[in-house]
């Protein structure tokens, strides 16, 4: 995976962050249940922001929201400046077990059409080029996790959503996943990721903490 | 906890599960339900009626033959034809099962063969009105003892090439249907349909992208079933492959559309495989695989109807074994089509339903 280390890769000053996108009194409902209400929530260029909360509490709900994946049922979402490429990174794995780790690749990066990042370059930046061949069934959380990551990257997002990112990687695996995504934030892509874990809110550069669908605490 | 306590512990977690799941319950209720129902009331194995086709250019002894047909009692359903050719026409596309040429003398009867089961209920009807025309025997009454029976299409009412050519049919309806329903269930189930949405795929690109392997699949299904059929059954081919092929495209595709439609109704894998069973019950009794389709009452000929099965049976029945002409073939598809057309458009609205609802 990435090598550069955090201390290397100073965080990006407010100043010159941008906003990407605007989340204004955003809510969805679960059948009667508010599953999310009356978030309000701005991710910038270059930040890494952490959805923080227990199970429950909301934090997939508005990831899937910011992924597209759901519409928020009141609220609204705007995206104020250059068209945004998302990369999503489910929680549970969601890539082929049949396949190849380099056949995962290949089709993700053909359903994303034009302007990705080629598959054997990806491979390359994320040390799966030894990998290439195996079927991903074969793969260890942390590899599997590491795949995830290179398909998300293939279309070079300017928005990063990973959820639960951090849940089933050892601790030298969550290092290097943290120094990958201070290299990206880095780069100008904006990283949300959500978390239960304190640990993982302390690595990002802002925070939204959840509890029961709505917003309790926000930090920067 | 005594293993007594834990059995009925396990018993009771059991039920619960069970009737709160509300699939697997009402198939374990309605599937009785469809078999009461089609066994009990619409599978026959004996026609109410013999429709007979009468040709004789000369109309006394067209007169005196349908008389003798229609006084006996198994029902027949007498029209005439001005020709041999027309009825024999008829005869082909299986709209009569008999015909009467009166114009030959001793009268000569033509019996479509391809359904041993009707073959040989107008064989018992036939020797009835022959037997029922007994002594004193006048002259007029000894032409019609006389009659010579020719089984046309399926010379010898063999039962391989009637039920064999069938089973294309069958095979291709239990296997597209079902491995169709699995596709989108199976990306629900597995988490993958999260990629896919993240990805921002169409309804349509998913139907499309997803059931193409199986057309081709079950094109491949039906070319290996029907070389089976002639090289091991001895199946005649009298009729156009390409028009197979045709019908087998429609047919497919309708029996993909609908699997479709199940898989995105379904939420998990289990539940499609039991929509598909509750499909193929009735698809094989009232589709006129097992049991002679004009046996059955009205209302389930009416049900019949609806079934691709159906359709595809009489087309692939008549190709094989009668080299029925085009015509006959399209009008036979179209109703497949029909199928197709609207399950197909259901199938991509549900799945716009369920792509909107996203993952589990």
């Amino acid at each position: 995976m990435c090598t550069a280390q955090v201390s290397e890769l100073a965080p990006t000053s407010d100043a010159v962050r941008e906003p990407l996108v605007t989340l204004t009194a955003v809510g969805r409902f679960a059948g009667d249940r508010a599953a999310l209400a009356d978030i309000s929530l701005v991710i910038r260029s270059g930040e890494i922001h952490g959805l923080l909360g227990p199970n429950g509490s909301g934090k997939t709900t508005l990831l899937r929201i910011l992924a597209g994946i759901w519409h928020p049922h009141v609220g609204r979402i705007e995206y104020p400046g250059a068209p945004v490429r998302i990369g999503y990174v489910p929680q549970r794995f969601c890539l082929y077990d049949e396949l190849t780790v380099g056949e995962n690749l290949g089709f993700q990066a053909a359903m994303r059409g034009r302007n990705t990042t080629p598959v054997a370059r990806v491979l390359s930046d994320f040390s799966l080029e030894a990998l290439a061949s195996r079927r991903s069934a074969a793969l260890s959380d942390g590899e599997r996790q590491r795949l995830m990551l290179a398909a998300a990257m293939l279309s070079q997002p300017t928005l990063l959503l990973l959820d639960e990112p951090t849940t089933a990687l050892d601790t030298a695996s969550r290092r290097s996943l943290w120094s990958l995504l201070r290299r990206e934030a880095t780069h100008g892509t904006a990283v949300v990721l959500t978390s239960h874990e304190l640990a993982d809110g302390a690595q990002c550069d802002s925070t939204t903490r959840l509890s029961e669908g709505r917003l309790e605490e926000r930090s920067r | 906890m005594s293993t007594i306590n834990r059995m009925v512990m396990l018993a009771l977690k059991e039920a619960l599960q069970l009737i709160r799941d509300r699939a697997t319950l009402g198939m374990l209720l309605g599937v009785p339900l469809i078999q009461f129902t089609l066994f009990g009331f619409a599978v026959e194995l004996t026609p109410r009626t013999l429709s007979v086709t009468v040709v004789a250019s000369q109309g006394k002894s067209a007169t005196r033959i349908e008389r003798w047909l229609k006084s006996a009692s198994f029902g027949a359903r007498v029209s005439s034809a001005p020709s041999l050719q027309s009825a024999q026409d008829r005869l082909r596309r299986g709209e009569t099962l008999v015909v009467v040429d009166a114009n030959e003398y001793p009268a000569r009867l033509y019996v479509d063969a391809t359904d041993p089961v009707l073959y040989l209920h107008a064989k018992t009807a036939i020797d009835r009105v022959l037997r029922s025309l007994s002594a004193p025997a006048d002259e007029q009454e000894e032409s019609v003892r006389a009659v010579r029976v020719v089984e046309l299409y399926n010379p010898g009412a063999r039962t391989q090439p009637y039920l064999v050519s069938g089973l294309v049919g069958l095979i291709l309806t239990m296997t597209l249907v079902m491995m169709s329903a699995l596709t989108v269930a199976r990306e629900r189930e597995r988490g993958t349909l999260e990629s896919l949405l993240a990805l921002r795929v169409r309804s349509l690109e998913l139907c499309i992208g997803k059931l193409t392997p199986y057309l081709l699949l079950g094109f491949l299904q039906g070319a290996l079933i029907l070389a089976v059929a002639r090289l091991a059954f001895e199946i005649p081919l009298r009729g156009s492959l390409m028009l197979i092929a045709a019908a087998a495209v429609v047919f497919a595709g309708a029996n993909l559309a609908l699997g479709f439609l199940f898989s995105t109704l379904a939420r998990v894998q289990m539940q499609a495989m039991q929509m598909t069973f509750f499909f193929f019950l009735p698809s094989s009794l009232l589709s006129g695989f097992m049991f002679p389709f004009s046996a059955m009452p009205a209302w389930a000929r009416v049900l019949g109807e609806t079934l691709p099965l159906t359709h595809f049976l009489r087309i692939i029945r008549g190709v094989t074994l009668r080299n029925v002409e085009s015509g006959y073939v399209i009008g036979e598809l179209a109703p497949i089509a029909a199928f197709a057309i609207v399950v197909g458009f259901a199938a991509l609205v549900s799945c716009q339903r369920a792509l909107r609802a996203g993952p589990a």
